[in-house]
């Protein structure tokens, strides 16, 4: 992967303490540098927690063996974090490991995307769709340029052909669209203040009747060249 | 917004470059000068003192030879003496410089990129703008400025704007046939002063412009371009052609967004955001355009089809349904209506209107004028039928009535009337010639007309769209 020696990932920590001071509600995610500091973490938080490898050289957990969900005990804490850690290091050998980061799991909601890339003639470009792990097998996402209006947020959240799914399908309760269409909001405000974003993803985003939680996010930055 | 007077209505132009052969461009820019009724003085320079331009206007040696003030110079010499010029510009105290001559940034040559920065940087310092280089420059009928010969001399509503001049020709010969007219055609080649930006804020505020389309492969600033195009679209119908489509986009990616985002093009994004109508080709601009000069607004999508024979009727409903449009079916008040006034054919009228079951003019015109005037229908689609017609004993008189039929649904209706006057490719040069008066009839009249059904269809949908999500939405 010859690409990897120029991407510059924004480390873990950093990328919620962006996402906070934007405002932006995400889960919190502390790193556990041991397997018994895992533990500790992990009571704090409450289980069933999440388990997913830190490492500023691994963009692609899932692929890594790198999370581990469901997690239910102390016990379990401790086997999760010696299978997570020798997987990642049998994906890739030379990956600096900073141990792992636990999430409480989160309820079940619809799973969103929004994300940032960098348009070589517009700039920021913001993108809503149907988010998760197919995101890129279904591809039902909608583009704007940033700075977005309101307008804008609006029409892209309905631009979606999974957009029925928002607004109660089959009996569900609507998810509160609103709250997304001021998330993309402040996430296009995110952009433009810190410039030296290349490409953001939030990915999935749960979405909720009334709220919606970021759980994982990914951050790159524009080589400083 | 400054005022670019200088640019677009200079009360002198001197045009500077070799007076050799009818081809010349020097020679071209000032016999096309002078057959568009350029107002202002005109005057040709050429180093060469044996070199004159007979019957056209008076030639100098240099620009400091000419009597009086010069506002704008079009430079047609070679890259290795542009420099010189541009200090006789200086001395001269030129308003602006449009540099016909190209081979410089576009070659990619270091030397004659910066050859090309260096002149214009030197002109900007004395306050000098520039068109250009590499470009066919402006078209403005008003004041008699042109790079065609066969551009018209009637001014009109579309300004359009382009890097390069073919399309313009392009533009202007599918259009001008059709009633096609421009405010001002602005080919600004490198742009390396006044670039796509400057003159579609310009346009934006220019009285004379009602339409603005444009002709864009890159931009020099995205940023400042979008910001400028959400301006004009909110002022103005925009009509934008993205040329170099293909390249655009695919890098490796990290992030899903920027994987999904590598096969979306922003373009498409952008254009639709801020309001702007894009479209895939010239003859499609050129289409759309007329519906915007001539046609009056829209109130929805509902469309009248006025059509011929039996599979005629059904192919013209498929294209209208198949662009977005529905045609609804008569409703019984009409329905009635026709019974009444038309007791022999009248239970046959339906929409599409199968003229071949009227079996006469006159049936047909009543017919017209009655759906057309219809509160169920918010526009109107004629058909000449002229393949079919021409077959008849006196094919081409028959397809002057149907215009009458249609010059008078426009009149009486006051909805957008779109007509196909078809040609087709197999045919006496007589008769073409008839069709393309019965085209000319009808844009003087105030229709908008199309060589072919699909394309009529195609441009009222366009239009409607413009209408529907960008005024309306």
């Amino acid at each position: 992967m010859m690409n990897s020696m120029t991407i510059r990932m924004l480390p873990e920590h950093e990328v919620h303490e962006l996402l906070r001071a934007g405002e932006i509600n995400i889960v919190e995610t502390p790193l556990a540098k041991s397997k018994e500091d895992a533990v500790i973490v992990a009571e704090r938080l409450g289980f069933p927690v999440v388990l997913k490898v830190a490492s500023p050289d691994i963009t692609h957990k899932s692929d890594a063996g790198g999370v581990e969900l469901n997690i239910s005990g102390p016990e379990q804490v401790r086997e999760s974090y010696d299978r997570i850690i020798s997987s990642a290091r049998k994906h890739d050998s030379k990956a600096i490991i900073d141990g792992v980061s636990i999430q409480k799991m989160v309820p079940k909601g619809i799973e969103l995307i929004v994300g940032m890339s960098t348009d070589r003639t517009f700039g920021p470009m913001i993108m809503f769709g149907i988010g998760g792990v197919f995101v890129e097998v279904l591809k039902d996402v909608a583009f704007r340029i940033a700075p977005l209006s309101e307008k804008d947020a609006h029409e892209m959240i309905r631009e979606i052909k999974g957009f029925a799914l928002l607004t109660g399908f089959r009996g569900e309760k609507p998810v509160d669209v609103a709250y997304l269409e001021n998330l993309l909001m402040k996430v296009s405000r995110l952009v433009e203040e810190n410039p030296e974003i290349q490409e953001l993803d939030l990915n999935p985003v749960i979405a909720y009747p009334e709220s919606a939680v970021v759980v994982d996010a990914r951050i790159v930055l524009k080589n400083s060249s | 917004m400054e005022s670019f007077d200088f640019l677009f209505d200079p009360q002198s132009v001197a045009v500077v470059g070799s007076l050799r052969g009818i081809d010349s461009p020097a020679v071209r820019y000032l016999r096309q000068y002078k057959n568009a009724g350029f107002k202002g003085k005109l005057y040709a320079v050429s180093r060469k003192s044996t070199e004159h331009i007979e019957g056209v206007c008076p030639c100098h040696q240099s620009l400091k030879d000419i009597p009086g003030p010069v506002d704008y110079v079009i430079a047609c010499v070679p890259a290795t003496v542009l420099m010189d010029l541009a200090d006789e510009c200086i001395d001269k105290q030129v308003k602006a410089v449009h540099i016909f001559t190209g081979r410089l940034r576009e070659t990619s040559d270091p030397q004659l990129e910066r050859l090309e920065q260096d002149i214009v940087r030197r002109l900007r310092a004395c306050g000098i703008r520039v068109v250009g280089p590499n470009c066919m420059g402006i078209y403005r009928p008003e004041s008699g400025m042109t790079f065609r010969f066969e551009f018209p001399r009637e001014t009109g509503p579309v300004a359009f704007l382009s890097q390069s001049a073919g399309n313009a020709g392009h533009l202007a010969g599918l259009g001008i046939g059709r009633g096609l007219r421009f405010s001002k055609i602005i080919s600004y080649g490198n742009g390396t002063d006044l670039n796509e930006t400057d003159f579609l804020e310009y346009l934006t505020d220019d009285a004379e412009t009602k339409i603005i389309s444009l002709y864009i492969e890159g931009v020099r600033d995205g940023r400042r371009f979008l910001k400028a195009l959400a301006r004009a679209a909110a002022k103005k119908p925009v009509v934008v052609m993205k040329g170099g489509r293909s390249e655009a986009g695919a890098r490796a990616a990290t992030s899903h967004t920027a994987s999904l985002a590598g096969s979306q093009l922003s373009w498409d994004v952008a254009l639709r955001q801020v309001g702007a109508i894009q479209v895939e080709s010239i003859e499609e601009m050129a289409d759309l355009l007329l519906a915007l000069m001539f046609l009056p607004p829209a109130q929805g999508k509902r469309a009248a089809v006025l059509c011929g024979g039996g599979g005629d009727t059904v192919s013209s409903a498929d294209q209208c349904e198949a662009h977005g449009l529905v045609v609804p079916a008569l409703s019984q008040d009409l329905r009635e209506e026709f019974q009444r006034q038309l007791p022999e054919v009248g239970s046959l009228v339906n929409n599409p209107v199968d003229y071949s079951a009227l079996g006469d003019q006159a049936a047909f015109d009543l017919t017209s004028k009655l759906l057309a005037r219809h509160r169920d229908f918010d526009v109107v689609v004629c058909d000449t039928q002229v393949v079919w017609r021409l077959g008849y004993h006196n094919g081409l008189d028959r397809i002057a009535a149907m215009v009458d039929t249609f010059i008078k649904v426009e009149k009486s209706s006051l909805k957008p009337v779109v007509v196909a006057i078809h040609l087709p490719d197999f045919i006496e040069s007589a008769a073409w010639s008839a069709l393309i008066d019965q085209q000319a009839r009808c844009w003087r009249a105030g229709l908008a007309v199309y060589p072919s059904l699909e394309r009529a269809i195609k441009a009222l949908a366009g239009f409607i769209y413009y209408h529907d999500v960008v005024r309306g939405g």
